[in-house]
């Protein structure tokens, strides 16, 4: 849920997800509607739903935290990542970050 | 339909997990005096304490905030290159310095006539700003350059590069010992330099996504900020290695040290909060700001001025404090008010599918909503 871009929001969410190899669904909130009705005070802020449709935790930032919280969502026993699969995508690919660097005149990846 | 904004403005928010906590708020021990609107994505700020100025360098406007501390109110935006995320303020000439991050370029701005007046080319993705007035030198960390560039505050030019590492961004000086300090975000290390001799001296592991990075005059001690660690490590650099570590923060990523050098200022990105964390190893305060803040810095001539730039919110906070150690009582922690309720609907626009995408798409499902934001 991309939020709070102030410019060119899906450009920049498209752009950003890109460059740390996030796939999947990415919505733009840029009128902020999801962020006030939830509250939100910053980022990143993990937001927990159940099969009910009832929120379950909000925050869980950090790496322990968000391991904790999943597993309270999903269940103890809860196949998710392991770690060496959360290694960082930029950490092996310095220069795949300089070719989605956008530069005046040159466009961007988004 | 759009969702039921909630009036949480009066509600102390504590998420779930130590990451999260509410300690020691207590409001009689600060004063939130305004919180100015500025530009877009404010990051840097600094204040021209001869004029009771506030300059906020705001990355998605590409230019400068000129905010009026008497009056509260922004004055005028200077335009500079694009996306300035740091400033520093040379007081001897009485100039203004911008990290202009994607130009790849520090933009010089005289503060007297609000004019760019010329800009330096640094090393790429320019992103953190240091100053030493004594010894006339700017010091630029360049994220993408892995490296820290020195320019001459007269001449006007880069003089030398220090090899850092990749997320080169925050820096730090220690004047009295001739050291300076850069915090590499990607490989989550800290750079130490010679400022006489440009050279490196050492590189230090700390925590991960290191973003700011502080020096205690008395001691020498390195204070790193570790935005994806949530804590703030504490660093002796003669046995180059961390010797302390605070959590329970919320991706921090701005900090600045107290002058007397017994706290330090940190800012949470995740809960729009300001953290005052004493050198005693305690939390003194945790103060709501604007939304996502990042940078932070303490008025030179009254210490207990506090500002801080709100990335989220597009303003400056400006606090009074009155603290001189940790609150007698510990606030209990609360959970989220909303934990418990029911997800609003939403229906929103999809970048990976170019989809309008309604909520009840995850009916009867399980799922974790990330929010975030590219800077």
């Amino acid at each position: 849920m991309n939020i709070w871009e102030g410019v060119g929001a899906r450009d920049e969410a498209k752009r950003f997800c890109e460059l740390w190899g996030i796939p999947g669904t990415v919505l733009v909130d840029d009128e902020n509607l999801l962020v006030d009705a939830l509250g939100i005070r910053g980022v990143p802020t993990n937001v927990f739903v159940d099969a009910n449709g009832t929120i379950t935790s909000i925050g869980a930032v950090t790496p322990e935290d968000l391991e904790a919280a999943t597993h309270r969502l999903l269940g103890a026993g809860a196949d998710i990542d392991p770690p060496e699969r959360r290694a960082w995508h930029w950490e092996k690919e310095p220069e795949h970050i300089e070719r989605h660097i956008a530069k005046p005149g040159q466009g961007g990846a988004g | 339909m759009p969702p039921e904004p909630l009036d949480l403005s009066a509600v102390e928010i504590a998420e779930d997990g130590p990451a999260c906590r509410v300690e020691g708020l207590d409001a009689d021990r600060y004063r939130v005096r305004g919180e100015v609107r500025v530009g877009l994505d404010p990051e840097g700020v600094v204040v021209d304490a001869s004029a009771e100025l506030a300059y906020v360098a705001c990355s998605r406007s590409n230019a400068v905030a000129v905010v009026d501390l008497e009056r509260l109110e922004t004055l005028e935006m200077i335009p500079v290159g694009t996306e300035p995320i740091d400033i520093a303020i040379d007081t001897v000439t009485n100039r203004l310095f911008t990290a202009d991050a994607r130009s790849d370029q520090v933009s010089v701005i005289d503060a007297e006539s609000r004019q760019v007046i010329g800009t330096v080319a640094v090393g790429v993705y320019p992103s953190g700003l240091e100053i030493d007035e004594a010894g006339r030198r700017l010091y630029c960390g360049d994220t993408m350059g892995c490296t820290v560039s020195i320019v001459d505050l007269d001449r006007l030019e880069c003089l030398a590069t220090v090899p850092a590492e990749l997320g080169a961004g925050a820096i730090a000086l220690d004047r009295e010992r001739r050291r300076g300090f850069c915090a590499n975000f990607v490989t989550s290390t800290v750079t130490a330099f010679d400022l006489d001799q440009n050279e490196v001296l050492a590189t230090t592991p700390t925590g991960e996504g290191p973003c700011s990075v502080a020096v205690d005059r008395h001691s020498g001690d390195v204070f790193v900020v570790n935005c994806l660690a949530g804590s703030v490590v504490r660093i002796d650099p003669r046995r180059g290695e961390p010797t302390d570590e605070l959590g329970g923060l919320n991706a921090p990523v701005g900090m600045t040290m107290g002058p007397r050098s017994d706290r330090l200022y940190v800012t949470n990105r995740g809960d729009g909060t300001l953290s005052v964390l004493g050198l005693d190893g305690l939390e003194w305060a945790r103060i709501p700001v604007g939304t996502a803040p990042g940078g932070v810095c303490v008025h030179p001539r009254d210490e207990t001025v506090v500002l801080v730039a709100n990335a989220g919110s597009g303003s400056l906070t400006v606090i009074d404090l009155n603290l001189a150690g940790p609150p007698a009582e510990v606030v209990a922690q609360l959970n989220h008010p909303l934990v418990g309720t029911k997800m609003p609907e939403f229906s929103l626009y999809d970048v990976a599918s170019g989809q309008e995408l309604h909520s009840r798409q995850w009916s009867e499902k399980r799922y974790i909503l990330n929010f975030f934001a590219s800077w």
